[in-house]
């Protein structure tokens, strides 16, 4: 699909949206409270005879849009309370200053009612150890989901570089693929090997859940550590979010999130979109204190000078996705099916190696991929009580790394050392080669309401998975190309029940993993393999009072081998079908507590966790014979410990100020005592694992004012700044303490000033990151960009 | 057919016998010059930590303990590739793929220095597959699986000449894969093999060729033997070729750890005093004495024995590619190239693949992979009395075998 499509498409749809709109209509913005003057989150509110309504969200607040000029009377409910009729006149575009006090119901004296709560409320109450991201506060910044994600406790993203760069995605300590990422529930490899939090604008998403350690059952994902769930927006009544951005670097982003329902007929549709692109061009700095020296050669070609920065030139990065769903709602047999279609779109040029060492000025790499869909929910199916939602999608994606260049071995100042003729620019002959994966995937989820806060869940995923590549240039050389398909087969069980009149929250769960695989060996022999495994967990929270609870959580979790661990992937990965799944053992114990002391907030959320993860797969390089370049094999090994505690205190005064700083410390260690296969104990047996940051933290303060220029508008100014302290780059106590060095502690100081008229309808950005323009490093030797600058234009619009 | 490497973990296994080989290199093509005697040696070694490799001095190789804690240097970052190594006494010399750079470090103080780094992407492959001493000061190497070379002058550092050998006795539509460069007075020895481009087939044949050094023109191709392949090493570090009498001798390598080419045996081929062409009525078959096992090179012992370690029974014992490393599976050989026998099999129960070895005064000292003892141990043998003695401990070792350097 062309941009010119994506963004046909957008446009009609959001003209279609934005057509029913001209009617004479105003706004009311106000606050629900209790007789203390506490905020209340989580009240419904609705304009009596109108399909107008909304819920109070943090300190009680909420806005109604586009309400009739007129009298009207407004419904407020909430479990907890008493509901009450209310009053308004709208006679004005904006009517503020309302607020309505709740009186507590008499059925809750004495107890506590949680289901008044939001979503994501009643998730940080549950016995999981999870973070919620209510992605609203940070709609108006140039972020991606990563980069949000990065400010959250216990999550450590490692980024390679720039925009689209590879990265590494850390939960307490455990990294890679031990973490399972989901839009929707849905295993996020579902949607191509294009669709990435790294791409992903947080515009598109309503809410970032991220299960650390334990995961629910109802992810049918192997998540050895934990797992990582975006919430889109989606199935709203009317929505529109039209977002661009310009800034350093040539960076454009643009993100498209719009929703349709026809009250009437039942029809739906949902559209969402990004476009991103960037050069990339940051400046690379020689950093001695980090050991780090950009090299050029001399005049003569015979050493090296080194220079004190170099522009990057070869790191554009461009994506786009667009994902079309069209279905009925309300339906007697339905209420929701839906089909849609997502298409995305990657090119990425490649700048530099494993390290910045080695200097790329030509391989690029291009993907898309096309993934039909279709989804389906129903309530009370054949009885009270039971609900399906059934989803599948069939992806195909497509890749093309190119490598065609006869000039190799670039420097900094942009010149190629070399010149081959049969040579590409990586290895030792040319070639275009062609990835094909085919991703399928079903799921089904029933729950069953045995009786009032009894829940039996049941979710079953199957996924298949095969992959075919093959060069361009030498189409016949099939020496290592393969075909292998792998088929995983999750189920998951799960049994929630709240006691006490729902102070105490419990679930127990359990999982099975089978895989299923065909090997094609380079002998061209066929073998099948197959092997299953269970899991189990356990959360529970209790609330001491209202405000203040604990929660526990422990899982046996496992991470199937996957494709291209097992079967290679034909270029630089070559398979090993020995390979046995990771296990871990997962603990988490927490407490938390959140109150509004009149229009002050504060909340505070604290935990301890235990990892003990064995059986790790790990790559190790090697080195092909005929190419002349390096491959890697996967291999089991032992697996390592982590116990941590991580700390986060929240303050809200009203909506003039938010604060948030957390730290989270992570002590991981070689859990593995003796070299595998012998009787020898391993030197760093116990030791804390090289090259990972151990302590780090962020702080994140917002002032704002409503109404200062206008009617209507909101300025905010928000700062925010990362830590992470000095790591070692190899094991603390092995070799010379005069031959070893660190990698030096980071605060990196981002801030941004958002304008926002008519109650946040249109909003603008001025947003600066790594503000002191820090060198910054996530990685040894791959310096991220520096000082950014970013101008962002945002358009929303919701009516629930 | 692609054949699989080692990994960059193991290529430290070849760095002993890149020292071997150097060690004898250089002996026999100063041939028959009396040993310096050095009276207080001095030694040291690189220790794998499964995260991290240290180059550490050793104060005695027959007692105490060796352990990279507080001591040594992280070479993980200096020596990045391994099979890329080099060493002339104090100095080590490197090629670094990644950074394409070619450095120079000297191991004093008990730590290594760097000495001079100068730009290096004069091959198409920055992957060495063998390294020849042509003087003290001159260095020619060459990718692996390729017909390439460079010269490096290591005393000026400079790249002196660079290309690719002489395409005579090349077929059309084939490659040359050159697995050995031995001096030979004022020619250059090659050993090779063909690689047909369009069957992506590497012939079961060896081949060898002679040319004029230093100008490396007038070559010619002298021989062509089909009774086992490749003729000398895969990979830049395996022991492969010694000189003795005038006669060299080059060991073949079909191990799958080498070429791959499970069918042939492995053995040397000789190239008597005098020619440049392979002997067609010598070939000492080390296989054939060993029930088909197949061997790779670990050190040159002198007066025409070789230590040699042998993989035993591995339809058994290799289960999947890492137990080509960590399987305990392997034997000490000493082989007489003049009588073609297996004089000896060293005394230790079946190990790990360990081809760590130095020879000091007629004494070889091996650090020994031996996955039922408490740790690595230098082990000394002494060819003269048949005697195995156990040595200094090294603390911390992983799976991949550490490796032994003298360096004076």
């Amino acid at each position: 699909m062309s941009i010119a499509r994506v963004a046909g498409i957008t446009v009609a749809l959001c003209l279609s949206v934005v057509g029913g709109w001209a009617q004479q209509v105003g706004e009311v913005k106000g606050r629900v409270v209790s007789k203390d003057d506490s905020g209340i989150e989580g009240i419904t509110i609705r304009i009596r005879q109108q399909t107008i309504a909304t819920v109070s969200g943090e300190g009680g607040w909420f806005v109604l849009q586009q309400v009739p000029y007129g009298n009207h009377q407004v419904e407020l409910s909430g479990v907890g309370y008493e509901a009450l009729t209310h009053a308004i006149a709208v006679d004005r575009p904006l009517q503020t200053g309302v607020t309505i006090v709740l009186a507590a119901s008499n059925r809750s004296l004495g107890t506590v009612d949680v289901s008044g709560r939001t979503a994501g409320e009643q998730l940080r109450q549950s016995g999981y150890n999870v973070n919620v991201i209510e992605t609203r506060q940070y709609a108006n910044t140039n972020a991606d989901i990563n980069q949000i994600l990065n400010r959250s406790t216990g999550v450590k993203i490692r980024e390679q570089g720039g925009l689209g760069s590879n990265y590494t995605f850390a939960i307490n300590g455990l990294s890679g693929n031990h973490i399972k990422f989901f839009i929707d529930g849905i295993p996020i490899e579902a949607y191509g090997s294009g669709m990435s939090f790294n791409n992903i604008p947080v515009n598109i998403a309503e809410r970032i859940e991220v299960y650390k350690g334990v995961v629910p059952a109802h992810f049918a994902g192997d998540a050895l550590g934990g797992a990582v769930n975006i919430v889109t927006n989606r199935d709203r009544r009317r929505a529109i979010d039209v977002s661009y951005s310009y800034g350093s670097f040539n960076t454009h982003r643009t993100a498209v999130s719009t929703n349709y329902t026809e009250p009437e007929t039942g029809l739906q549709v949902n559209f969402n979109g990004y476009f991103n692109h960037s050069d990339n061009d940051y400046l690379m700095r020689t950093n001695p204190k980090a050991n780090e020296y950009l090299r050029v050669l001399t005049e003569d070609g015979g050493g090296f000078d080194t220079i004190a920065s170099a522009r990057r030139f070869h790191d554009a990065y461009r994506s786009y996705m667009g994902q079309l769903e069209v279905g009925v709602s309300n339906k007697k047999w339905a209420d929701l099916m839906v089909v849609g279609v997502t298409y995305n779109n990657v090119y990425n040029e490649q700048q530099t190696g494993a390290t910045q060492e080695r200097v790329i000025g030509h391989v690029n790499n291009r993907s898309n991929s096309l993934v039909p869909n279709i989804r389906y929910r129903k309530a009370r199916l054949f009885t009270e009580g039971l609900s399906l939602s059934a989803f599948a999608n069939l992806a195909n994606d497509k890749s093309v790394v190119t490598d065609t260049s006869s000039y190799r071995v670039y420097r900094w100042d942009q010149r190629p050392d070399a010149y081959f003729a049969e040579a590409g620019e990586l290895a030792t002959t040319k070639s275009i080669q062609h990835y094909s994966g085919y991703n399928n995937l079903a799921q089904a989820a029933l729950n069953y309401e045995l009786a009032s806060d009894h829940l039996l869940m049941l979710n079953y995923t199957f996924n298949s998975h095969y992959r075919k590549s093959y060069n361009e240039i030498d189409p016949y050389n099939h020496s290592r190309d393969q075909s292998n398909r792998l088929n995983k087969h999750l189920v998951g069980l799960s049994y929630n029940h709240q006691l006490l009149a729902n102070r105490w929250t419990n679930s127990l769960f359990g999982k099975y993993y089978g895989f299923t695989g065909k090997v094609v060996a380079r002998d061209s022999s066929v073998s099948n393999q197959a092997a299953h495994y269970f899991g189990y967990g356990v959360s529970s929270s209790f609330l001491i009072i209202p405000a203040w609870g604990v929660k526990a959580s422990y899982e046996h979790a496992y991470r199937l081998p996957g494709l291209i661990e097992l079967y290679g992937n034909g270029i630089e990965v070559v398979g090993n079908p020995g390979l046995t799944p990771e296990n871990s053992d997962n603990y988490n114990l927490g407490t938390f507590y959140n109150r509004w002391f009149g229009r002050h907030r504060v909340g505070v959320t604290a935990g301890v966790f235990y990892r003990d993860a064995k059986n790790y797969i790990h790559s190790t390089p090697a080195l092909d014979n005929n190419s002349g370049g390096t491959f890697t094999s996967y291999y089991n090994f032992g697996g390592i410990k982590v116990e941590g505690a991580e700390v986060e205190v929240q303050y809200a005064l009203g909506n003039l100020i938010r604060f948030t700083a957390n730290l989270s410390y992570e002590n991981a260690v070689d859990r593995e005592k003796f070299v595998r296969g012998t009787n020898r104990v391993k030197v760093s047996y116990g030791s804390r694992l090289p090259d990972q940051p151990w302590l780090y933290g962020n702080t994140d303060f917002a002032i704002g004012k409503d109404d200062l220029l206008g009617q209507g508008t909101r300025l905010e100014f928000n700062w925010f700044m990362q830590f992470v302290n000095e790591y070692a780059y190899t094991w603390s106590k092995l070799a010379a303490p005069n031959t070893k060095y660190y990698i030096p502690a980071q605060w990196i100081q981002n801030a941004a000033l958002t304008y926002s008229i008519q109650h946040g309808r249109y909003n603008v950005t001025l947003e600066s990151r790594n503000l002191t323009d820090q060198i910054a490093y996530d990685n040894s030797k791959l310096q991220k960009p520096g000082r950014a600058v970013f101008l962002k234009f945002r358009y929303n619009l919701n009516i629930k | 057919m692609n054949i699989p490497a080692i990994s960059g973990k193991r290529v430290q296994l070849w760095l002993g016998a890149a020292l071997m080989a150097t060690t004898f290199s250089a002996c026999n093509n100063n041939d028959n010059t009396a040993p310096e005697v050095i009276d207080d040696p001095e030694f040291a070694i690189i220790v794998g930590t499964g995260n991290g490799r240290f180059f550490l001095p050793v104060e005695d190789l027959m007692s105490g303990t060796i352990s990279p804690v507080g001591k040594g240097t992280d070479v993980s970052t200096i020596l990045t590739w391994e099979e890329n190594v080099v060493q002339k006494g104090r100095d080590i010399y490197h090629v670094d793929p990644n950074a394409a750079k070619f450095g120079k470090y000297r191991f004093e103080d008990g730590v290594l220095k760097t000495i001079q780094e100068i730009p290096f992407s004069h091959l198409p492959s920055l992957y060495i597959g063998w390294h020849t001493w042509i003087d003290d000061d001159q260095l020619i190497l060459g990718p692996r699986s390729s017909n390439y070379y460079a010269i490096v002058n290591v005393k000026t550092m400079v790249v002196t000449k660079s290309g690719e050998f002489d395409k005579t006795g090349i077929p059309a539509n084939h490659t040359r894969r050159v697995f050995s460069v031995i001096p030979k007075g004022t020619k250059l020895l090659l050993g090779y093999g063909l690689y047909n481009e369009e069957t992506k087939v590497h012939y079961d044949k060896s081949y060898t060729a002679v040319l004029d050094f230093p100008s490396l023109t007038n070559l010619q191709v002298t021989s062509e033997d089909e009774r086992s392949a490749p003729i000398g090493a895969l990979r830049n570090g395996y022991f492969a070729n010694f000189t003795e009498e005038g006669n060299t001798y080059i060991l073949t390598h079909p191990i799958p750890l080498g070429a791959n080419k499970p069918h042939l045996p492995t053995g040397f081929f000789r190239v008597n005093d005098g020619t440049y062409k392979i002997d067609p009525d010598y070939f000492f078959n080390v296989s054939a004495l060993r029930d088909g096992d197949q061997q790779l090179g670990v050190a040159y012992l002198g007066n025409g024995k070789a230590l040699l370690i042998s993989a035993h029974d591995t339809e058994t014992n290799v289960k999947e590619w890492n137990d080509w490393w960590y399987a305990a599976m392997w034997q000490y050989l000493v082989v007489d190239v003049k009588t073609q026998k297996v004089v000896r099999t060293l005394d230790f129960p079946l190990l790990g693949n360990s081809r760590s070895a130095v020879v000091h005064n007629g004494k070889v000292y091996i650090a020994v992979n031996d996955p039922g003892a408490d740790a690595v141990y230098i082990w000394e043998y002494d060819s003269n009395t048949d005697k195995l003695t156990r040595g200094a401990k090294v603390d911390g070792a992983d799976n991949d075998t550490p490796m032994l350097y003298k360096l004076n």
